[in-house]
C-alpha cells in the first residue's frame, strides 16, 4: 500500500526573484543580479523575515511544517552557504518534521561545468534538500535558444546526472509545450512528444508539464505581434491530451492539471508542497513578491503587496476550485455534503449539470471533479464557483 | 403710455453651437439678474445630459430688467428654445409666445440648415427678426460675408446687425439697445377675455404641473378657473407669477406678459404645449392657432435586463412621462425579452436622452431594442394596421401593401461634399427634390428619404463624410408604399424577436449577412457551436457560426498566488452579468443596438 505523501500541514515557500537573464516567455517577478553582495543582502533580509514569522507562528495553534520549497527566479544561484543559512534559520525558528520535503528549483545552467557547480548538488543534499525541480523546458537546443533559456540540453543531462550522483531520488523535471512556430518546419506536436519521450527515457519521479502562456509584456508576446504564429487552442489541447496519454502509458499519474507523478508501490511522488496550494493548507511566503496563505488570509509580499482575508464563502469556493485542479477533485464530507453544495450553488446547478452531460465534469454524492476533457475548459467550470 | 410699451418678449434662435446659450448667459449677466460669480455656464441648460452634450433640450424662460439708454426700465422676457431637429413643434410654440427673435449666426460658420428652419418658423409667427452676428472675436470671423448671406438667403436686412462676442462680452450693450428699439412691444387688450398660450410645461413635485404662458389678452389671477381649450378641461389656478427663472409669485399676469401658472394639473400631457388658456366663465372666441397633437416618429422597445424589476422600469417611465409630454409608452411583450414597453419618441435624440436618463437618473438596468418607425400596413382583407414593432408584422401573404414614412430632408453643405452626400442619400433610397447653390460655397440639397433610413446613423455618417460641415433638418411628409420584408434573426435555431427588423426586400440579404456577421463578433463562444441565421418568411438567407470554446485553463498557479487566479475567474463571472440569456445562448445586452451599427463604408 503506497504511503500517502499529501498532508494538510503548513509549508514554507522561499522566493528568490533573481535571474541571470530573463527568459522570453517569463512574466514572473524577477530582477537581474547585480552582484554577490546584493544576493547576500537579500538573504539577510529573508533571515529577518523568517524571524518575524517565527514570532507570529509561535503559540496556538501549533504549526508543524512539512515542506520547504525554494522557488524563483533562480534559487540555484544562491551559494550553498546562503542556502545553509536560510535552512538553519528555518530549522531554528519553526517546527519542521523529520521527513519534511525540502525542494530546490534548479536551473541547469547553475550546475553546468561553466560555473563549476557539480559539487553544488552534493553539498545541498547534505544540508537536507531531498527534492529537486529541474527547469529543463525542452531537450531541443534550438527551442531552448528560442525560449531565451541560458542552458543547453547537455547542461540539463549533466544536471540530472549530478543530481543522481548526489543521491537525489526525488527528481522532477519541468517541460514546456505548445511552442510557437519559430522556425520553418517546426512541428509543435512532434516537438512536445519528442521531449516527452526523452523525459520518459530519463525516468524522473515527477514531471511538471506546462502549456506555454504568451503573456503581455514579454518578448514572446512582442514576437507574436510581429508575426510569430502561436499554436491554436485546438492543437494545444490535442498536444496536452497526447502528452497525458503517453505519460499515463509510461506509468505516470496525471494528478493535477500540469503535474505527473511516477506510480510506485511504495512511494508517493506527488509534490507534497505544491499540493498545499490545492488543498487549502497554509504556507508561509518569504521573500520579495512571495505569496502565502496564513491565518485565513492570502497575502503577497511587496513589491506586489496585497492582503486578502478570506470570508467563509471565499474559503469554500476556493477549496472547491483549487481541488478541481487535482484528479481527486473535491470530496464531500459530513461537514459539507453534496446536498449542501447543491443548496449553496443552486443558481449554478443547471450549468454544472450541463457540464456533466457534456462529459467535462463528474458530480455525485462523493465528489466533484474534472474529467480529462474538463481540464481543457476548467476555468469555465471554476468560474461558476466564485 | 401703457405698461405694454416697456415689455419685450423675444427668443434667440440659432443653429446648434452658434452660441445661443452663451449669449443668453451674457444677457442675464448684463442685466444684473445673476451674479457673474454665480454664473453657471449656460445657465438655461439645466439637465446634466444637456450639459454633457452641450445642447438645450428643455425650455426655460428668464425675465430680465434692463435700464435702457433712454432712462426707462424695460422687462425683457427671454424665452429659450430647444436646439434640435426633433423638437420643432416646441420651438414653434415658444416662438409663438414672442414678438421678436434674435437670429444668432456664427461669424465663422454662416447660415446653416437649422438656422433656416428656425427662421422660417419665426417668420411663420410673424416675428420681428433681429440678426445678430456672434463669435466675432475669432480670427476666422467673416461678418461682412455673413451679413450678405443673411440678406441673400433669408432676405433679411443685416446691414446694421449687431456684431457681438458672447464669449468676451463685446457688443452686448449695443445689442440690448437694439432689442429695445427693434423688437416691438406686445399688443393686447387686458380687459378682453383671457387668451393665453401654453408654450411649455413641466412637473414640479411640490406644485404639480407648472405652465409657462404668454398672455395675449385679458388677465389671470390666483383663484380663477381656467379652461384648456384643446384639452377641454378646467382647472383652478393656485398660483401665478414670473420666472426669473426661479418662480416669483405675483398678484396677476396681464396681457403682454410672460410668466407661469400652477393649477393643480397632474401630468404635463394634460397641459399640452400649444394649447390655449382662457377663463371658464368668460371664454375667448377662438383658440390660438398652431396647436398640434404630439406625434412620435421613432419607436423602440425598453425591457428590464435580467435582474432588473419590471416595476422599476414602469415606475421610471411613468415619472419621465410626467415631465415629457412628447414621450409615450405602451406595454409590450417580447418572446425574447419578456415584458417591457414600446416607447415613442420625437426622434433619435429624444430616444437617446430618455434611455440615458433611465439608466442614469433612475439607475435602471435596461435593454433597448433597435429603434424603428411606424409602418402602415394595408391588409388584403381591407383593414389598416399601424405596426410599431417589427415582430408584429403580419405574414406577407396577408398583406396588400406596406407603407413607410417618408421625410423631406434638407441638407446644407459646402460644395465639395455634394457628391458624397448624393451617394449617401441614394444609398439610403433617397430621391432628390432639388439642389440650390445658395452662395458659391453653400449648397442646399433637398431629398425625400424614408425615415427608417434616417433614424439610425444617417446624421453621424453625414457628419463624418463632410468633416462636420453638413447640417440636416427633416420633417415628415407622407406614407409611401415600398417593397419591404421582415428580417428575422435566429440564434441556435430560435427566432429572437427582439432582433427583427423591417427592411427593403432588395437589402434583405445584404443586411442579413451584415447582422449575422456582427453578431458573430459580439456573441461569445459557448460550450457548443452557436448558429446565427437571418431569415425572411422562414427562409434562411444568411448564416454564421460561433465555434465552441476549446480552451480555457490556467496551466500554472504562479507559486501559490491564488488571488490572481481568483480574480481571473471573477472577471469571467462579471462578464456574464452583461449578458442576457436566450435559451442556451448568452447575448451581450449591447447586441441589440450594436447590431445595427453596420460598418457601411463611412
Amino acid at each position: 500500500m503506497m504511503k500517502n505523501n499529501i498532508t494538510t500541514n503548513p509549508g514554507i515557500y522561499i522566493h528568490v526573484p533573481y535571474c541571470q537573464s530573463k527568459c522570453n516567455y517569463c512574466s514572473f517577478y524577477s530582477q537581474p543580479i547585480s552582484g554577490r553582495a546584493e544576493l547576500e543582502q537579500y538573504v539577510d533580509k529573508m533571515i529577518e523575515e523568517i524571524e518575524c514569522w517565527r514570532i507570529r507562528v509561535e503559540g496556538v495553534p501549533p504549526r508543524i511544517f512539512d515542506t520547504v520549497y525554494f522557488g524563483g527566479g533562480t534559487p540555484s544561484i544562491l551559494s550553498p552557504v546562503s542556502l545553509q543559512r536560510i535552512l538553519d534559520k528555518i530549522h531554528s525558528s519553526f517546527n519542521i518534521t523529520e521527513d519534511a520535503e525540502i525542494t530546490l528549483e534548479v536551473n541547469p545552467w547553475s550546475i553546468s561545468s561553466k560555473t563549476g557547480g557539480e559539487n553544488y548538488l552534493a553539498l545541498i543534499r547534505e544540508m537536507g534538500f531531498n527534492r529537486l525541480s529541474i527547469g529543463v523546458q525542452s531537450f531541443d537546443d534550438r527551442t531552448l535558444s528560442f525560449l531565451g533559456r541560458i542552458h543547453s540540453a547537455a547542461d540539463a543531462y549533466r544536471t540530472i546526472e549530478a543530481a543522481r550522483a548526489a543521491s537525489f531520488d526525488n527528481i522532477s523535471l519541468d517541460l514546456i509545450y505548445s511552442i510557437p512556430y519559430y522556425r520553418d518546419g517546426f512541428d509543435p506536436m512532434q516537438a512536445a512528444l519528442s521531449d516527452i519521450e526523452e523525459a520518459i527515457r530519463i525516468a524522473p519521479r515527477h514531471l511538471s508539464v506546462y502549456s506555454l502562456q504568451i503573456e503581455p509584456g514579454t518578448k514572446m508576446s512582442r514576437l507574436t505581434e510581429m508575426g510569430l504564429k502561436p499554436v491554436s487552442d485546438e492543437l494545444d489541447r490535442e498536444i496536452h491530451h497526447n502528452i497525458t496519454s503517453r505519460l499515463v502509458e509510461a506509468s505516470f499519474q496525471h494528478y493535477e492539471i500540469s503535474s505527473y507523478a511516477l506510480k510506485s508501490d511504495d512511494k508517493d511522488y506527488r509534490s507534497r508542497h505544491n499540493y498545499k496550494y490545492w488543498n487549502m493548507s497554509e504556507y508561509l511566503g518569504i521573500g520579495d513578491g512571495a505569496s502565502g496563505f496564513f491565518s485565513m488570509e492570502r497575502y503577497t509580499n511587496p513589491p506586489l503587496a496585497e492582503r486578502n482575508p478570506l470570508a467563509p464563502e471565499d474559503f469554500l469556493s476556493e477549496s472547491i476550485f483549487l481541488a478541481l485542479r487535482t484528479s481527486d477533485g473535491y470530496r464531500f464530507t459530513d461537514e459539507f455534503t453534496y446536498e449542501n453544495f447543491q443548496d449553496i450553488y443552486q443558481d449554478q446547478m443547471p450549468h454544472f449539470k450541463s457540464f456533466v452531460s457534456s462529459g467535462h465534469l463528474i458530480l455525485n454524492k462523493q465528489y466533484i471533479k474534472l474529467s480529462e476533457t474538463g481540464i481543457d475548459i476548467s476555468n469555465k467550470i471554476m468560474a461558476l464557483l466564485v | 403710455m401703457s405698461y405694454l410699451d416697456n415689455i419685450r418678449n423675444f427668443s434667440i434662435i440659432a443653429h446648434i453651437d452658434h452660441g445661443k446659450s452663451t449669449l443668453a448667459d451674457r444677457l442675464i449677466e448684463k442685466t444684473g439678474l445673476v451674479d457673474t460669480r454665480d454664473m453657471h455656464e449656460q445657465f438655461l441648460d439645466n439637465m446634466d445630459i444637456e450639459r454633457e452634450r452641450g445642447i438645450t433640450i428643455k425650455l426655460q424662460t428668464t425675465r430680465l430688467k434692463y435700464r435702457a439708454k433712454d432712462g426707462q426700465d424695460y422687462i425683457l422676457n427671454l424665452i429659450d428654445t430647444p436646439g434640435h431637429v426633433d423638437f420643432n413643434y416646441e420651438v414653434s410654440r415658444s416662438l409663438a409666445a414672442c414678438d421678436g427673435a434674435l437670429l444668432v449666426v456664427d461669424a465663422t460658420q454662416g447660415v446653416e440648415a437649422q438656422t433656416l428652419g428656425n427662421v422660417y418658423l419665426a417668420m411663420d409667427e410673424e416675428l420681428e427678426i433681429l440678426p445678430v452676428i456672434n463669435k466675432i472675436d475669432l480670427d476666422s470671423a467673416r461678418p461682412d460675408e455673413v451679413k450678405s448671406q443673411i440678406e441673400e438667403i433669408i432676405g433679411l436686412d443685416a446691414n446694421d446687425a449687431p456684431l457681438v462676442s458672447a464669449k468676451t462680452g463685446l457688443g452686448i450693450d449695443e445689442m440690448l439697445e437694439r432689442i429695445v428699439c427693434d423688437i416691438p412691444a406686445p399688443t393686447g387688450d387686458v380687459s378682453a377675455p383671457l387668451k393665453a398660450l401654453i408654450f411649455d410645461s413641466y412637473y414640479d413635485s411640490y406644485k404639480g404641473v407648472v405652465i409657462y404662458t404668454r398672455i395675449f389678452d385679458g388677465a389671470l389671477r390666483k383663484g380663477d378657473t381656467i379652461r384648456l381649450m384643446n384639452a377641454g378641461a378646467d382647472y383652478e389656478v393656485t398660483e401665478v407669477g414670473y420666472c426669473i427663472p426661479g418662480m416669483l409669485p405675483s398678484e396677476e399676469l396681464r396681457a403682454g406678459e410672460v410668466g407661469y401658472i400652477c393649477a393643480g394639473i397632474k401630468q404635463v400631457k394634460d397641459a399640452r404645449v400649444g394649447d390655449t388658456i382662457t377663463l371658464s366663465n368668460r371664454q375667448t372666441g377662438e383658440p390660438l392657432r398652431g396647436y398640434k397633437q404630439a406625434q412620435s416618429m421613432v419607436y423602440c422597445g425598453i425591457f428590464p435586463a435580467e435582474g432588473e424589476k419590471y416595476e422599476n422600469v414602469k415606475d421610471a417611465l411613468e415619472r419621465l412621462q410626467v415631465n415629457d409630454a412628447a414621450f409615450n409608452f405602451e406595454p409590450e411583450n417580447s418572446q425574447a425579452l419578456g415584458y417591457g414597453y414600446r416607447c415613442g419618441f420625437l426622434g433619435l435624440l429624444h430616444m437617446d436622452v430618455i434611455t440615458e436618463r433611465l439608466a442614469r437618473e433612475f439607475d435602471l438596468d435596461i435593454i433597448t431594442t433597435l429603434p424603428s418607425v411606424i409602418y402602415k400596413v394595408e391588409m388584403n382583407q381591407g383593414e389598416t394596421l399601424w405596426i410599431e414593432n417589427p415582430s408584429n408584422l403580419p405574414e406577407l401573404q396577408k398583406i396588400k401593401a406596406i407603407l413607410e414614412p417618408i421625410v423631406k430632408a434638407e441638407i446644407m453643405t459646402p460644395g465639395e461634399y455634394v457628391g458624397t452626400i448624393m451617394s449617401l442619400c441614394q444609398k439610403r433610397r433617397g430621391t432628390m427634390l432639388d439642389m440650390k447653390y445658395l452662395t458659391e460655397t453653400r449648397v442646399q440639397l433637398n431629398y425625400e428619404i424614408p425615415l427608417n433610413e434616417v433614424i439610425y446613423d444617417f446624421f453621424d455618417v453625414l457628419k463624418s463624410r463632410t468633416k462636420g460641415y453638413a447640417s440636416l433638418d427633416y420633417e415628415f411628409v407622407r406614407y409611401q408604399s415600398a417593397k419591404l420584408v421582415k428580417l428575422d434573426i435566429l440564434l441556435n435555431h430560435e427566432v429572437i424577436d427582439a432582433f427583427s427588423i423591417i427592411v427593403p426586400e432588395v437589402e434583405a440579404t445584404y443586411k442579413g449577412r451584415a447582422i449575422c456577421s456582427k453578431l458573430k463578433e459580439i456573441i461569445p463562444r459557448h460550450q457548443f457551436e452557436v448558429p446565427i441565421q437571418a431569415a425572411v418568411s422562414g427562409k434562411i438567407i444568411a448564416r454564421e457560426t460561433v465555434s465552441a470554446y476549446r480552451k480555457d485553463v490556467l496551466a500554472k498557479c504562479y507559486g501559490g498566488d491564488i488571488t490572481r487566479k481568483k480574480k481571473l475567474l471573477e472577471k469571467q463571472k462579471a462578464g456574464k452579468k452583461r449578458m442576457r440569456q436566450f435559451g442556451q445562448v448568452n447575448v451581450p445586452k449591447e447586441a441589440f443596438t450594436e447590431v445595427l451599427k453596420l460598418d457601411d463604408e463611412k
